[in-house]
């Protein structure tokens, strides 16, 4: 298989350096919390017999005249100890040119991608990795399987495939227009601060309630959020607007196309406060339609093609790159996160790869800075826990609090961990 | 093991008070022993990262030559000898340390900023009047009026940096002080030419000290001043 020295950027991750600054950048980590405390020499060598096996990451970003690139990045990737707060913008400075970042902290090893480089789906296939290989050279016996690669396999071109433009598409535009939605008030933090609050709570009985809604986990929790961002404008006593939770969907099982690179697209299922009273089980029902309306391989198709289109005519591929970065970041200004009043990132039920069910604890997933004065939230589950993690640039904690006390109304016993400074 | 007493999440290891209500957790009981290590870092957050001063200062130099030059050549083509030209260089050399120095030292010492652009200010001035001769008025008008402003400057920054006042009584302070500023200055220049004659400062002075007054009045409500704060906070 030919290594590819350079790639263009995807259909999504052609945003991303648009709109990026110094103070803000989407970036996410995905995290592996260990039983034993981490050894840095043992994970910087995992690290590099890891990297040069996920060719699409091991770049830099580079402008050209009229797009940016990616292009292999010199140099080694260090691992570093963790501090401050996670998902900071990328700098020369601190990473190099490199666009993810290795972190270790106590017993975690967490890895950072900026979004140009892939999404959740990609980011956890390297964790796995990485933490599979470094179990080995620890001495233990931890097979490469269950969404880890063997790093002594050589890189497949699938995995280094920009999937929007190899997948057939239907010859359509579909609108993107919606009403802006619902943001919860607060109090916005200065730049670089991301507010993290961590809740682990058992799967079953979450299943279990999802269940007797006749909805999917991720249906479910979307409804909650709503509820409780529903309850939230209610007592705010503010005009009542749209409510919609963005779901990041993997475009991968629907095309059968295990691509390390961006493949995911985006629902926005809500409801409008405007026309009535809402209870659980109705936005229950709301959201398990909009799903089943939406969530299906033509759907998203008309949604991947509709994007693909835009960068398709002329005059607009032949346009300078700065003009370029001008009008997107424009445009992005002014959406923003404004259609969506908070995101729920779900990259699912993760099995241990085989051989590390003893020496893993659990993995974790983090959204990055939201654009907007937000609250998100991530989710994957392992073994029968459940991780939820809430990532704020606001000081309040309406959505995880109103939730989490929720769950534990519905009697499912809830541990909550964060970054937040203890008040001297 | 502890659990917050309102929102009932059992809290992580090292976790002091609930992160959902930072209701804080106490057990009487616990013996003193050191706490273990929290989940996350919790260092404080980086702050926007430094540029080099060092770089920006040249590169405004080097930008500032060029006009300065220029006008000195310009001079010495039309009128062969430097004239007009010494006011645009003067001025741009009060420019450039005008805005170095507090780039320089750092934003947390502005009375010494201050200081230093009144001083080169004053420089400047005087240059001129040497240059110009165009009379006295350095002495008699310029220099109690920029002393004037200077002190009120002075007074405003003190104000501000021992948070004697809060961040809206203190645009109502500025207003104010804008307002007796004017009214100051016009009673100086009266009494140099040897009258006493308020002319057009009441006009000022009026709607600055309405706007102060206002803003000290609003800042009596909280639920009106904190609406303000959120619209206007940049």
């Amino acid at each position: 298989m030919a290594q590819k020295a350079w790639f263009k950027l995807d259909n999504a991750a052609k945003l991303y350096p648009a709109i990026s600054t110094n103070r803000w950048m989407s970036t996410f980590r995905m995290s592996a919390q260990l039983h034993e405390s981490i050894q840095p020499e043992v994970l910087q060598k995992a690290l590099d017999d890891t990297l040069p096996r996920f060719p699409s990451l091991n770049v830099r970003l580079r402008a050209g005249i009229f797009w940016y690139y990616l292009e292999q990045a010199p140099g080694k990737l260090q691992v570093r100890q963790d501090e401050g707060h996670p998902c900071m913008p990328f700098s020369k400075k601190r990473d190099g040119s490199f666009l993810l970042r290795v972190f270790y902290f106590r017993n975690r090893i967490s890895a950072e991608f900026f979004h140009v480089l892939t999404d959740g789906t990609g980011g956890l296939c390297f964790l796995k990795t990485l933490t599979v290989r470094y179990l080995q050279l620890l001495g233990h016996d931890v097979c490469a399987d269950q969404g880890a690669l063997d790093v002594a396999d050589a890189p497949k071109d699938e995995e280094t495939l920009d999937a929007f433009h190899n997948i057939p598409l239907p010859d359509v535009r579909l609108s993107r227009k919606e009403e802006d939605a619902w943001h919860f008030p607060g109090t916005k933090e200065i730049s670089h601060t991301l507010n993290v609050i961590a809740a682990s709570m058992p799967a079953a009985p979450l299943l279990e309630k999802a269940h007797e809604m006749n909805v999917t986990f991720t249906e479910y929790m979307v409804s909650l959020m709503l509820l409780v961002a529903y309850e939230s404008q209610k007592e705010s006593g503010k005009r009542p607007r749209p409510i919609r939770v963005s779901v990041p969907v993997n475009m991968r099982s629907f095309y059968g196309i295990n691509t390390m690179r961006n493949f995911s697209s985006f629902l926005n299922p809500g409801i409008d406060p405007r026309l009535g009273e809402y209870s659980l089980e109705e936005i229950c029902h709301c959201v398990h339609a909009f799903m089943a309306h939406y969530c299906t391989r033509k759907h998203l198709s008309g949604i991947i093609a509709t994007n693909v289109a835009e960068e398709k005519p002329l005059l607009i591929r032949l346009a300078p790159l700065f003009i370029k970065n001008w009008a997107i970041a424009s445009v992005f200004r002014n959406a923003g996160d404004r259609q969506f009043t908070s995101t729920f990132s779900n990259v699912g039920k993760t099995p241990f790869p085989t051989g590390s069910e003893k020496l893993i604890r659990r993995f974790e997933f983090l959204l990055g800075v939201p654009y907007d004065p937000l609250c998100n939230c991530a989710c994957i589950a392992c073994g029968d826990e459940v991780r939820i993690t809430f990532s704020s640039n606001i000081r309040e904690t309406t959505l995880p609090r109103k939730l989490l006390c929720r769950l534990v109304e519905m009697g499912i016993p809830v541990e909550v961990e964060s970054n937040y400074q203890e008040e001297s | 093991m502890a659990y917050c007493v309102h929102c009932g999440v059992r809290l992580g290891e090292g976790e002091k008070a609930c992160p959902l209500c930072h209701t804080v957790s106490v057990d009487p009981a616990e013996k003193k022993v050191p706490s273990p290590e929290r989940a996350y870092p919790t260092h404080t957050p980086e702050q926007l990262l430094v540029r080099s001063k060092r770089y920006f200062l040249t590169l405004f130099a080097i930008l500032l030559v060029l006009p300065a030059l220029l006008c000195i050549v310009i001079d010495l083509l039309i009128g062969g000898s430097i004239s007009w030209s010494v006011y645009a260089f003067s001025a741009l050399i009060l420019m450039y340390v005008t805005i170095a120095v507090p780039i320089w030292i750092d934003k947390k010492k502005p009375y010494f900023a201050l200081v230093t652009g009144y001083v080169c200010l004053m420089l400047y001035l005087i240059m001129v009047e040497n240059v110009s001769q165009s009379g006295s008025w350095f002495f008699p008008i310029v220099l109690p009026c920029m002393t004037l402003g200077t002190l009120m400057c002075l007074l405003l920054v003190r104000l501000y940096r021992h948070q004697v006042l809060g961040k809206f009584t203190m645009a109502g302070a500025c207003t104010g002080a804008v307002g007796i500023l004017c009214l100051l200055i016009e009673l100086l220049i009266s009494v140099s030419f040897g009258s006493i004659a308020l002319l057009w400062s009441p006009y000022v002075f009026a709607p600055c000290l309405f706007v102060a007054l206002l803003i000290f009045f609003i800042n009596g409500n909280r639920a009106i001043r904190e609406e303000i704060r959120r619209r206007v906070h940049f």
